[in-house]
């Protein structure tokens, strides 16, 4: 005999099979003599020697299976009990050792054992006025589990006791708040689980909910008293009643085409624990407890509807205090469970298994099916609704109690005729209007979902069409996938504020917490909130410290691979680490990809990557970095702005970016841009960053340069063949408008100040040298200014004589500055140093005029005088 | 970034404290490491404490490249500095 | 709990991977007692702690130090885990 896949051929499956393993010592093979205790004799199923233990004293199994909870429960909490104390008897020492798993398939028989314990009366208390007054389980006989349950009783107990009082006037109704069962259709079964408890505090709904904890076995069996307990107010709602059975005989059907995913749900919320019939039990009851009368009423309609009512009510509420104390999960076959003791983890875990599943319960079945979807419906119509406020059932109520009414009639009737109104006349045996209201639904969810869709659209509206075109389908890093509150920070302010450590902080906090819209965050990239030297905001902003150091490991790991299929000669697929960079990432607020260039470790792995990336993906690459630029931890460390004192380490740094990132990214585009591709490079930088904070750092300066030399290059390239479009040098005029614009007047900020040159060139002099500062020995070093005049030289090339007047007219003051200090050099000059100084001014003249020579211009001795 | 070695990989290359027996600490640059927690680290500073007569005194010793072997690890972390 | 042959893990393995993410106590061999979130742990019982504060042999004994970032913890120092 098997059931339920349980094979009884199998040896060793019977009771002693886990004590037999038991008894083996670990280290000592078993023996066969030794360990065998004759089991094998009990393979011979024919006897059906395990049958008792299995299915319990009681035989009369019937066909009615329901996987739930067991109609053992049919009477009060006694029920659990005596299951107990049944199995107790059935088993060896199965119950005496505490709860066990409960194997939910196993229902069915449980009920028949119990017939000896149940009580089928009516529970008076419940149909009276009085306090309730619970039956008394029996005493345990196994103090552990049942204490708990005990206390789970006593806890439903004091819930029940007082709400229900409140509720005796509402016991025979049927929930007649305006939202009735009226229209809502049943198709639609949302969140169970999420129902209960919110359906719970709803008291003036008028439905019993208690009835599902309380253990009302008493009264679907004799709804006949609820009538004559109908307050007279209520017959208004006869009508309503009306379409009760109806609307009940639906909500039983579809009870079943509940079960599943509910059961699903559930299922792998608490594994072990939920009956599948436990749901359709739940929402059973719901439909019954809601409409006590209609059941009366239906009686004769739906005579099996209540035997099913019936069953569905016993087994629901004790069904929870049964779930854990039966044994059922012990009749799997192998009697592993009840010889052994439960641990105390096992018992623990199956406490809070109870606890949680009696949360679910306590509140399940409050609503049916309807009520959630009703609920659901409406909150979506509120969602989608053009004109929230006509659409709004309460509000118009509320516009008629403030009118006051019109003189003669009553308020109810007013609100009556407004819901109405509202409903569409959907009372009065509407529910077979069901599908209609469901179709409304579904446009509403219609609604909402292109309402959705629409949003990102918006926002993509703000795009600049002249990036697309530039770059083809570069993606940028503005689209945001959810909706953002729109921030608008005030303007930039003016940069010569510098404020302290704890002001950019507690800018950086209040940021921290707010969403911002795309079209804001190019603004926001110059805003105080990444001044910072340390990293933490913008890390914060990427995924976090551990989440970047993550990636870099894996970029490690794929660049590793793909060096090493590069070794042996095969194929290189730069997908994985495409993505590994997570530089189209959408998902950060700040690229992580930009987080990555902060570490040390990142920077240096950039040349190898470049290595294995396409044009394509390098130019991405490229572009999610100048649009970022002010993220970078780089440009903050080095710009005298926000960090006015480097540490050596922090120079060391801002040495190698320079040297590795700076160099990629020149071979780049030396070999392989377009002119286009640098201009639309270029604009990512002027538009998504201050321009004029980048060009106080020497990274960001240094960029720029190279980008501008670039473009000027490739222009006058004749050899290239061909001459510039007029697309292209219109595009490149406007773009270095542009740049000039946001770098006029702040031109002479480029230069830093002396006491920041002076700070570099001690800390190189006592650290390592770098090549920020130089000179012919360690203890001369200065400041090297040759990329502050190469920028300006470059572009002082690239513009119009307007463009190169203005330069000139706001340098004029470094320009005399660099001669007049060139020759001071050489003043009253001991002979050791003499070397040394003329090295220094000679220096001095070749960087000046790098940027004079572009002008037509030259320095020299002091004066300067026109290039021949 | 399942088990604790996984963790600690994510701090190469990045400044550590190490917690050894002995009653002794040492912060270096993380180059590598390995499974019996075997430790190099690079511009490394020892940390000995001890007590003489009485007091709790403690001497650094530096260097710039050194193995640690595993079985005197104790702890490790990032500096909080 | 293993007899039941039908599961390969064991109760401890259970417990270990039970705890992670509870704050948990751990002692080494050599006394120090560390108090933090389990962060992760293996086989060998090599930890990863959060935010862990050192003792000397009970957390009522004055905080020796406090860890901001995660801790490494040697498995072969540890004498005990147990949930705080």
């Amino acid at each position: 005999m098997s059931f339920f896949g349980f094979d009884s051929s199998l040896p060793n499956q019977g009771k002693g099979g886990g004590r037999e393993k038991r008894t083996a010592t670990p280290d000592k093979p078993l023996d066969f003599d030794e360990t065998y205790q004759g089991l094998g004799e009990y393979q011979n199923e024919e006897d059906d020697y395990l049958n008792n233990e299995t299915f319990g004293n009681a035989t009369d199994l019937g066909t009615d299976f329901d996987f739930g909870y067991g109609k053992g429960e049919l009477s009060s909490n006694s029920a659990p009990s005596a299951a107990q104390v049944d199995h107790g008897r059935s088993y060896a020492s199965a119950a005496t050792t505490g709860p066990v798993v409960t194997n939910p398939g196993y229902v069915a028989a449980a009920p028949h054992s119990m017939d000896e314990g149940m009580d089928f009366t009516p529970m008076e208390s419940l149909w009276t006025n009085q306090p309730m007054m619970m039956q008394h389980p029996q005493q345990p006989q196994h103090p552990q589990v049942l204490s708990m349950e005990e206390l789970e009783r006593q806890q439903q107990q004091q819930q029940i006791g007082v709400p229900h009082g409140q509720q005796q006037g509402y016991m025979g109704m049927p929930p007649m708040p305006p939202m009735g069962y009226g229209y809502a259709p049943q198709a639609f079964m949302p969140q169970a689980q999420v129902m209960p408890g919110a359906a719970y505090p709803s008291a003036p709904q008028g439905m019993p909910p208690q009835g599902l904890p309380l253990p009302p076995q008493g009264m679907p069996p004799q709804s006949m008293p609820p009538p004559g307990m109908v307050p007279p107010q209520y017959q208004q709602h006869a009508m309503a009643m009306q379409q009760q059975p109806g609307a009940h005989q639906q909500a039983v059907q579809q009870v079943p085409s509940v079960v599943s995913p509910l059961a699903q749900q559930e299922l792998q919320q608490s594994p072990h624990l939920v009956p599948k019939a436990a749901l359709p039990a739940s929402a059973g009851v719901v439909s019954d407890f809601a409409t006590p009368s209609p059941p009366h009423l239906a009686a004769s309609k739906s005579a099996s509807g209540q035997a099913r009512l019936a069953s569905p009510s016993q087994m629901a509420p004790s069904s929870q205090d049964s779930r854990e104390s039966t044994p059922r999960g012990t009749r799997r076959g192998s009697m592993r469970k009840h010889q052994e003791p439960l641990s105390q983890d096992d018992f623990k875990r199956l406490q809070v298994r109870q606890a949680k599943v009696d949360k679910i319960l306590r509140h399940s079945g409050v609503m049916t099916p309807r009520d959630k979807d009703f609920i659901t419906r409406y909150q979506l119509s509120q969602i989608v609704t053009d004109d929230p406020y006509n659409e709004d059932f309460y509000f118009q109520v509320y516009k008629i109690i403030q009118r006051g009414g019109i003189v003669g009639e009553s308020n109810k009737g007013l609100i009556a005729r407004a819901y109405l109104e509202h409903s569409g006349h959907r009372l009065g045996g509407r529910y077979k209007r069901a599908d209609v209201a469901l179709q409304r639904m579904q446009s509403q969810v219609e609604k909402a979902v292109t309402v959705a869709k629409e949003r990102p659209q918006k926002n993509r509206e703000n795009f600049d069409g002249a990036k697309e075109g530039v770059l083809g389908k570069i993606s940028s890093a503005k689209n945001s996938k959810a909706p953002r509150r729109q921030l608008q920070i005030p303007q930039q302010r003016d940069e010569d504020e510098d404020l302290g450590t704890s002001a950019i902080e507690d800018v950086v906090e209040s940021l921290n917490g707010v969403d911002i819209s795309s079209s804001s965050r190019a603004r926001r990239r110059s805003s105080y909130a990444f001044r910072s030297v340390d990293q933490r905001a913008v890390l914060s902003r990427s995924g976090g410290r551990k989440f970047v150091l993550s990636l870099i490991e894996t970029v490690y790991a794929e660049v590793l691979d793909l060096e090493a299929l590069l070794r042996s000669g095969k194929e290189t697929d730069s997908t994985h680490l495409w993505e590994s960079l997570h530089i189209a990432d959408d998902a950060y607020e700040v690229s992580p990809f930009i987080s990555i260039l902060s570490f040390d470790k990142g920077v240096k792995i950039m040349p190898r990557i470049f290595n294995f990336l396409n044009k394509e993906q390098k130019l991405k690459l490229l572009y999610c970095f100048f649009s970022e630029l002010s993220h970078l931890n780089i440009i903050v460390t080095s710009s005298y702005k926000t960090n006015p004192d480097p540490s050596d380490s922090q120079l060391k740094k801002i040495e190698l970016f320079q040297s590795v990132f700076l160099k990629i990214i020149v071979s780049f585009l030396s070999s392989s841009a377009e002119f286009l591709e640098v201009l639309g490079l270029l604009l990512a930088l002027v538009k998504n960053n201050n321009v004029s904070f980048i060009s106080t750092s020497k990274i960001g300066l240094n960029l720029v340069t190279v980008l501008i030399s670039r473009a000027a290059l490739i222009k006058q390239d004749v050899s290239r063949g061909s001459v510039l479009s007029s697309v292209e040098a219109s595009s490149w005029n406007e773009i270095y408008d542009k740049l000039f614009t946001a770098l006029e007047t702040k031109l002479a900020a480029v230069f830093p100040p002396e006491e920041y040159t002076s700070k570099v060139v001690a800390t190189s002099s006592n650290g390592t040298p770098t090549s920020a500062t130089v000179g012919q020995s360690s203890g001369h070093q200065f400041y090297d200014q040759s990329y502050i005049w190469q920028f300006l030289a470059s572009l002082a090339l690239s513009g119009k004589l307007n463009h190169q007047r203005v330069i000139i007219d706001e340098i004029r003051e470094e320009i005399f500055g660099t001669i007049s200090r060139a020759e001071q050099l050489v003043k009253n000059v001991p002979v050791e140093e003499q070397q040394i100084a003329l090295y220094q001014r000679d220096k001095l003249y070749q960087d000046l005029n790098l940027f004079l020579n572009v002008m037509g211009l030259v320095a020299r001795d002091g004066e300067i005088s026109e290039l021949k | 970034m399942d088990t604790p070695l996984d963790l600690l990989k994510l701090n190469l290359d990045e400044k550590v404290f190490v917690k050894l027996r002995g009653a002794r600490e040492m912060t270096g640059v993380l180059q590598a490491f390995d499974s019996h927690c075997n430790i190099v680290l690079s511009n490394a500073t020892e940390t000995i404490y001890e007590l003489v007569d009485g007091e709790l005194k403690s001497s650094t010793k530096g260097s710039e490249m050194v193995f640690v072997r595993g079985d005197s690890v104790t702890l490790i972390t990032t500096p909080s500095d | 709990m293993s007899s039941s042959g039908e599961s390969t893990t064991t109760a401890s393995a259970q417990f270990l991977s039970n705890i992670i993410g509870q704050s948990v106590v751990v002692k080494l061999h050599n006394g120090m007692l560390y108090q933090g979130v389990l962060e992760s742990i293996d086989g060998f019982m090599n930890i990863a702690l959060n935010q862990a504060t050192e003792h000397y042999e009970t957390a009522s004994n004055g905080l020796l130090h406090r860890y901001d970032g995660d801790v490494f913890v040697r498995g072969t120092q540890v004498l005990y885990i147990s949930e705080a």
